[in-house]
């Protein structure tokens, strides 16, 4: 099983400094500021749900930068239509990383539908996209995102990780990451 | 491909009166009312999305009736993760109908997801449903049909049909609180 944090620390090490990143509440935006804060990393308060969508609007956005979705399986099963509208959109400079710890962690450790029968690598790949890795190990999650970052996307990439909580927690509010990552894009907000 | 307003024909020829079936708005419950009008039909009056997600709580508390959901592309991308839900409930009792004409036909036809490379069928294969079938004939869904009323479910059937508007009848039910207590009666205790 992985460890979100080596993971986040693993993707900090070998992403670009114009990379953006999105990451979902709770942990996946906890593990991702433990490892690296930066003004391109956007973490999401509260909006369950969201990340995918956000993500894909930006990646929308910003053709010519990349986009990494940091996005936990809890957060993904709420909004997972948002799987097959970015497939359909098919930015080419889209990934998505789903941090499958198989229960709401934050709330109280509730088993999530991915703790049953629920396969997210199969729901993306029936949702359209033809780049689709799962990762169980960190050696695999390496390979499978350095691939990711050679070639085009949309990529998804399912990661099984361990139910460790994120032991830091970003500062700021909402709109001040927003105007810092607007800033740091050279973007008038 | 398949008409919807013939397939609810025979969709109604092969259950049993005690069947409950939960439509979702537009073109499913118009078809439905249309043809089959009583006190087992839960319409959906705007709750979009949320056909899947009552017929599965249905399901699971009328575990000695069958309940039907008939769905569009369009309601059931909006609540997608319900697919996993239902998969890992598992209630025996449910079928779930796709009705998948790839628009948002009420609204003015625009395409959805499944316009594109997202597959339904496939989708709830990977949130975990073991009996899925897709269907493209009027023949092929009566089958299908046959098949998921006479063993256990949970079944999903995704059936690709015309993009073809249903009559709206000025005596469609309108009030949810009507529709809930009519829908009671059809209710076994």
């Amino acid at each position: 099983m992985i460890n979100m944090l080596e993971a986040a620390k693993a993707l900090v090490e070998r992403i670009d400094d114009d990379d953006l990143v999105v990451a979902g509440l709770g942990n996946p935006k906890f593990t991702l500021f433990e490892a690296r804060d930066r003004p391109r990393n956007l973490y999401l308060w509260n909006a369950m749900g969201m990340t995918a969508s956000v993500g894909l609007g930006m990646a929308m956005a910003q053709p010519e930068k990349r986009v990494i979705v940091l996005q936990g399986d809890g957060c993904l099963l709420m909004n997972l239509g948002a799987l097959a509208t970015e497939a359909w959109r098919s930015p080419k400079n889209l990934v998505h990383i789903c941090w499958d710890n198989r229960m709401y962690e934050l709330t109280g450790q509730q088993p999530t539908a991915t703790s049953g029968p629920a396969d997210l690598a199969k729901i993306a790949e029936g949702s359209g996209f033809t780049k689709v890795e799962r990762a169980e190990t960190l050696p695999a999650f390496t390979t499978a995102l350095e691939k990711a970052l050679q070639g085009d996307g949309p990529w998804f990439i399912h990661a099984l990780v361990d139910s460790e909580r994120g032991k830091l927690r970003p500062s700021g509010s909402p709109t001040f990451l927003k105007h810092r990552l607007m800033e740091d894009l050279g973007l008038q907000s | 491909m398949i008409d919807m307003l013939e397939a609810t024909h025979a969709l109604m020829r092969k259950v049993g009166d005690d069947a409950l079936i939960v439509p979702t708005l537009g073109n499913a419950g118009l078809n439905l009312f249309n043809i089959g009008e009583r006190p087992g039909n839960f319409y959906m009056r705007n709750a979009m999305g949320s056909a899947c997600s009552v017929g599965l709580g249905v399901a699971m508390a009328c575990p000695g009736q069958r309940v039907i959901i008939l769905d569009g592309d369009g309601s059931l991308l909006m609540n997608l993760g319900s697919l996993a839900s239902e998969a890992w409930r598992k209630a025996p009792n449910l079928i779930h109908i796709c009705w998948d004409n790839r628009v948002y036909q009420m609204t003015g036809g625009q395409p959805t997801a499944a316009s594109g490379p997202a597959d339904l069928a496939a989708i709830a294969e990977g949130a975990g449903f073991a009996k899925t079938a897709r269907v493209e004939t009027q023949a092929a869904f009566e089958q299908a049909i046959e098949e998921a009323v006479q063993g256990e479910g949970p079944w999903f059937i995704h059936a690709l049909v015309k993009e073809e508007r249903a009559e709206r009848s000025p005596n469609s039910p309108k009030s949810p609180p009507r529709i809930r207590e009519r829908f009671m009666a059809g209710v076994k205790p």
